[in-house]
């Protein structure tokens, strides 16, 4: 914010350096964060695998605590959620932001301390969650110090998101931006509100809630963080890469206004959901159900806007895997939002819940939306940011697609089965009036579901390692480049 | 449930901060001209291809493309 006095023929030197930097957009830490998506998938996948493995074969703890599936479990969850979603997350968002807003990032400074950050909160997150520390609340677990890392460095990222709004060049404000800033903004809110804890030490801390009140915050929380971080965040990515790959105009622009809107207005109380038949207030559990089914109508005009914006081209489904992987992520965004709001019935619920069927439901939505959406993504940044057309090779693409569409596949169904299965055993009543199965019989009766789903992690998480050798030799064979402002070069 | 206390009027603020950002939205014209908007990030080509010389591509000023049209430019065509 240097006033420059308009002396003729003198450039001040720090106004040329400037001005020069100005013209290029901060690729370096959309660089940095589609790296890192890449290593924390390949991380958190074998982490989900060994624990897949470890349900069939329960030997695998080894005897040693931090190899144990309830502290590798929740680190599953968050490298899965927070590393690599997030990572997907901020290197899209400020990839678009930029584009889409033609100006350069507000802060290279708040960028940078925000990709370290955030590094940081991971590492600590792998230290101390096998080590046994954790709030003992799903996806929120991180104690107390950590916790308030993570509201520094959002904070930083709000500003540096929003702050390169404030300057864009272009009026209009591109659709996928509201939903990276609705993302940004509830997540912040959740976070602080979830995390308030009154501390008893560095590693140890107590909810500032008790009991049942303290379960309708976390999962106020847990369904909310689905629905911003894991949700409008990722339609973010589908309303500027899908229709940059496909090379085609949003199906309905309108309609993706009419989605966003719809989607940020109903979200909020979808929560109770997740306590049917528990202390919660009954017209409280009702209220979840009501609002879970509204969101069937903004989730499916969503998912069928992105998929028709490939209308008259549908080719590329055929020759294109990038579009390839992201209409099939918009296919699964619409099994798991059509899959959640029947999973809310409280009818079906009684069947679902504490079953593997939610497994199933979970896996449909992060394997298959939040993975796929966010691989696409990542094939079409990673040639761009190393100043390559393409990535190093197509064909490996296409391995990778259908490697991880079966592993799913393998994945969901034999969770789906294994659920209604245990949903099933656990409520047959023998004409005397007692349980027909013990719980040891439904263990038994899913041994070789696990094994299937297991398979099903191997052959997903075999993908994704054909992904990182992919970006490997596509860095490699490039260099890191920042993209020219197409404004900047018009005005010089 | 005495967190109701927090978390619905939590949630109604929430709800009217949306409305607020909503009514800014269509107040300030940001959905005047959406047919032409879904477009804008395909013509905008040089920020995707690092083959085609972006100098070339934007030798008209941008003032004058309609469908990148800047702010400055933008408030001088409404006065």
């Amino acid at each position: 914010m240097t006033a420059v006095l308009p002396i003729p023929g003198v450039r001040a030197p720090q106004r040329v350096w400037s001005a020069s930097k100005a013209t290029v957009y901060n690729d370096k830490v959309v660089r940095q964060f589609s790296i890192m998506a890449v290593v924390w998938g390949v991380v958190t996948m074998l982490v989900g695998v060994f624990i897949a493995a470890q349900m069939a074969w329960p030997e695998l703890n080894f005897g040693i605590s931090w190899l144990s599936f309830g502290r590798l479990r929740p680190l599953h969850t968050n490298a899965g959620i927070f590393a690599f979603g997030g990572c997907a997350l901020f290197a899209t968002s400020y990839y678009v932001v930029q584009r889409t807003c033609q100006t350069r990032l507000i802060s290279d400074k708040l960028a940078a301390f925000h990709f370290w950050g955030w590094q940081a909160v991971i590492v600590a997150a792998a230290i101390t969650l096998p080590m046994g520390f954790t709030r003992g609340k799903e996806y929120a677990e991180l104690e107390w110090p950590i916790a308030i890392l993570i509201a520094v460095v959002w904070v930083a990222y709000a500003i540096a998101f929003f702050g390169t709004i404030g300057i864009r060049k272009v009026r209009h404000i591109y659709v996928a931006n509201w939903f990276y800033g609705a993302f940004i903004i509830a997540v912040a809110m959740l976070h602080i509100v979830n995390a308030a804890v009154v501390p008893a030490g560095w590693m140890k801390s107590y909810s500032a809630y008790a009991g049942v009140q303290d379960a309708m915050v976390q999962w106020w929380y847990g369904h909310n963080a689905v629905g911003f971080l894991l949700t409008a965040g990722f339609l973010g990515i589908v309303y500027y890469f899908i229709p940059k790959q496909a090379e085609r105009p949003v199906y309905s622009y309108r309609l993706s206004i009419v989605h966003f809107w719809a989607l940020i207005f109903t979200y909020m109380w979808a929560g109770p959901h997740h306590l049917h038949y528990t202390a919660l207030p009954d017209w409280a559990q009702s209220l979840g159900v009501v609002f879970s089914l509204i969101l069937l109508a903004p989730s499916w005009g969503g998912m069928i806007n992105g998929v028709m914006t490939l209308s008259g081209a549908w080719h590329k489904l055929r020759d294109d895997p990038i579009i390839r992987f992201m209409i099939v992520a918009l296919s699964f965004y619409g099994i798991a939002t059509f899959e959640g709001p029947m999973l809310s019935i409280k009818t079906i619920n009684a069947l679902s819940h504490y079953t593997d069927w939610n497994i199933a439901h979970v896996h449909g939505g992060t394997l298959g939306w939040v993975g796929f959406i966010s691989m696409g993504a990542l094939y079409y940044l990673v040639p761009r940011m190393f100043g390559q057309t393409k990535m190093h090779s197509v064909p490996a693409i296409e391995l990778h697609f259908w490697v991880a569409t079966v592993g799913i596949v393998l994945y969901i169904a034999a969770m789906w089965i294994a659920g209604v299965m245990q949903g099933l055993m656990w409520r047959a009543i023998s004409p005397d009036g007692s349980l027909t199965y013990t719980f040891t019989e439904s263990v038994k009766a899913t041994y070789p579901f696990y094994v299937v789903r297991f398979l099903g992690g191997i052959l997903y998480l075999t993908g994704m390692l054909v992904m990182a050798w992919n970006v490997w030799k596509t860095a490699r064979a490039g260099q890191p480049v920042d993209a020219q402002i197409p404004s900047e070069l018009a005005h010089a | 449930m005495d967190i109701l206390f927090l978390l619905v009027p939590l949630s109604v603020l929430l709800a009217l901060a949306v409305m607020g950002v909503l009514a800014w939205a269509v107040w300030s014209g940001q959905f005047e001209e959406l047919d032409s908007e879904g477009q804008r990030i395909l013509s905008s080509a040089p920020d995707t291809d690092t083959g085609k010389s972006p100098a070339a591509a934007y030798s008209i000023p941008a003032s004058l493309i309609h469908i990148n049209t800047p702010i400055a430019a933008e408030q001088h065509t409404q006065t």
